[in-house]
């Protein structure tokens, strides 16, 4: 399998009035095609400002810092212009946000919105292009495309909204499709919907994706493999089933923890993590997790873990896999230098 | 559609007779009538005068014949300019009032809101700060002082432009920049605030996804709703621009239609300040009834029927 994206050393920040806010600091990841990868993380922890890294979407006072590289398909994005990367938005990588109320144009139809993206990226003409959305529109399930094309955004529902925003991102057959929480802004039914929509889509197109978001339950319902994040940093990465059977570092063991479970037999209380997320204007110099890790040593505060090898596909960023930590029971020790 | 417009039409004609009834009754209820002088008149001259324009009718009388005369837009005749009628005054006055104003608004729109664009996009930048600066300037600033400094400059001191009359191109620059300056700031103003706040929302976010130019991003998808709040001041200030400044127009010498507005006022010039006044409140309503109908051009969500 090919890798259709190569982050590598990611450093995102901010300059504002009060200093800079260090949304994104060095992480990396790989994406495969025909992968769906989940980015998981509480609000602040650096998800949506990766995605938009990405799509160059960074705007001032934000800025992408040197050492950074962003690969897809062979080609280093960092390093194009603002024409280069337009021609590649929306066409070869194309994204699909939040809230699907407020991201479609009120004052233009459905019908100019989407001809608009279609005709940037191709040679059609408008009715070739009409009828692209038409058919794009009956592929993600909204019924008599014909007519509600000719719609205005108001006339549609919130679901039906993304559905239209998740067809005009496909309507280049992109290779890769960032999708920053596109189930949040919807009641629970309508999310189960848009995600069924997604993964038929990923199978009929073969689009890899990034899903953005912090619910593990929606993860775990459609991608093969998972990055968590943490104050701007990555605790964990692995396929699906290492990150929900075997999860290595503290703070996605934690995450599991705050997860309700069905289970009549049982009553369970649920175990929050306890305290805040660090300030990404002052984060701490170690493991961004340490304040709030219960296992948390004196290196934890000092320097920050590498990403310990835990199997081929599974990297976990924790001091406590190092040969030299005391045995705690849950935590794999890592042989010799495997970290990266 | 048709049920719209008949409401309209109506709910114009009903707001037409209420102006004219409450502007009767407010300048019959302040002292002075229009043959007060500080000159000592003998009473029965201005017995005579009184009975000539019927003023010595009772009051509900005197209503009923203005109203008739309305109907049959028949305004009646002046009390102070012997000899003109008040639709012959309007006529002489207003084509001038409305070609100055009508530069003057022309002036506001294609300069105010390509700056305040402008200003927008390079928010906090030199630019910006230029075109702010001189935008509070010009609100600040009444238009009279603009207009003498116009005169004291370009046309006294450095001999550009003519101080008044009406007969070369070059003579309208003054007034035209006069009249204008204060609603080419408010424009401008209001243009770069409502485009600002445009920008920051999600579906210009996703028109750059999408990859789409700066240009259709700006031009297109901003612009349009940006716009929205801005022709709502822009119709009612036309209105009032075209109907003529009586400050511009005494400053520059102007037969316009401001100045027997005024003028009217300080005489009691009953009959004059009745037209005149139901006159402007028939152009504001026209003029709000196209913003309306331009809002509904604009912004899909809002629809015009009965």
């Amino acid at each position: 399998m090919k890798t259709l994206l190569k982050v590598e050393n990611l450093k995102t920040s901010f300059y504002t009035h009060l200093g800079e806010v260090q949304a994104v600091r060095g992480i990396s990841f790989e994406l495969n095609e025909g992968d769906i990868l989940g980015i998981v993380g509480e609000s602040g922890s650096g998800k949506s400002v990766t995605s938009l890294s990405v799509m160059g979407l960074i705007d001032e006072p934000g800025v992408i810092k040197e050492e950074s590289s962003i690969v897809f398909d062979d080609i280093e994005l960092t390093e194009l212009n603002k024409r280069e990367m337009s021609n590649l938005r929306g066409n070869e990588i194309a994204m699909i946000f939040q809230d699907p109320m407020t991201s479609l144009n009120p004052v233009y139809s459905i019908k100019n919105q989407m001809t608009e993206v279609i005709r940037k990226h191709t040679n059609m003409t408008k009715s070739e292009a009409l009828e692209r959305a038409i058919e794009l529109l009956h592929m993600v399930g909204i019924p008599e495309p014909e007519i509600r094309i000719k719609g205005f955004p108001h006339q549609f529902s919130g679901g039906m909204r993304q559905r239209a925003l998740i067809a005009t991102a496909l309507s280049c057959n992109p290779k890769l499709l960032i999708a920053d929480e596109p189930t949040t802004a919807l009641d629970v039914t309508i999310q189960a919907q848009i995600l069924d929509l997604m993964r038929d889509l990923q199978n009929k197109l073969n689009t890899s994706i990034i899903l953005i978001t912090h619910d593990l339950g929606v993860i775990a319902e459609v991608c093969n493999k998972v990055v968590v994040m943490y104050g701007g940093m990555i605790m964990e990465k692995g396929t699906i089933e290492e990150i929900f059977y075997k999860p290595q570092h503290p703070y996605t063991k934690g995450l599991h923890k705050s997860i309700p479970k069905v289970n009549l037999n049982q009553k369970e209380r649920l175990v929050p993590i306890e305290g805040s997320p660090p300030d990404l204007m002052a984060p701490p110099s170690g493991c961004p997790f340490s304040p709030r890790c219960p296992h948390a040593m004196k290196i934890c505060i000092e320097k920050a873990s590498p990403l310990f090898n835990i199997s081929e596909s599974q990297r976990s960023s924790c001091w406590l896999h190092d040969q030299n930590s005391p045995q705690v029971e849950g935590f794999v020790k890592v042989k010799g230098d495997k970290y990266e | 559609m048709r049920n719209y417009y008949i409401k309209r039409i109506i709910s114009t004609i009903l707001t037409l007779l209420l102006v004219a009834t409450i502007t009767f009754i407010l300048m019959r209820s302040i002292p002075g009538g229009p043959f007060t002088r500080e000159k000592f008149i003998p009473d029965e001259i201005i017995r005579i005068l009184e009975e000539k324009y019927n003023l010595n009718d009772p009051p509900l009388k005197q209503y009923f014949d203005y109203m008739k005369g309305l109907v049959t837009f028949d305004l009646g005749p002046s009390f102070s300019l012997i000899g003109f009628k008040v639709e012959e005054m309007i006529a002489s006055g207003f084509p001038l009032s409305a070609k100055i104003g009508g530069m003057a608004s022309l002036l506001i729109i294609i300069v105010g809101i390509p700056v305040g664009i402008i200003s927008a996009l390079k928010q906090n930048r030199p630019i910006d700060y230029f075109v702010m600066f001189t935008a509070t300037i010009l609100v600040t600033v009444p238009s009279f002082v603009i207009a003498t400094l116009i005169i004291y400059f370009f046309a006294l001191r450095w001999g550009i432009l003519p101080t008044f009359g009406n007969t070369a191109p070059l003579w309208y620059i003054g007034p035209v920049i006069a009249l204008s300056g204060y609603s080419l700031s408010f424009v401008a103003r209001l243009t770069r605030s409502s485009m600002l706040e445009v920008l920051r929302q999600d579906y210009v976010r996703t028109a750059r996804a999408n990859g789409l130019s700066e240009f259709k991003v700006i031009g297109k998808h901003a612009l349009k709703n940006a716009l929205i709040p801005v022709v709502t001041y822009i119709g009612p200030m036309v209105a009032a621009i075209l109907t003529g400044s009586f400050v511009i127009e005494k400053i520059f010498a102007l037969p316009g239609i401001g100045r027997y507005f005024v003028d009217s006022v300080g005489n009691r010039d009953y009959t004059v300040i009745m037209g005149m006044t139901v006159f402007y409140a028939a152009f504001y309503i026209v003029m709000v009834f196209i913003v309306d109908i331009i809002y509904s051009l604009i912004d899909p969500r809002i629809k015009i029927d009965g």
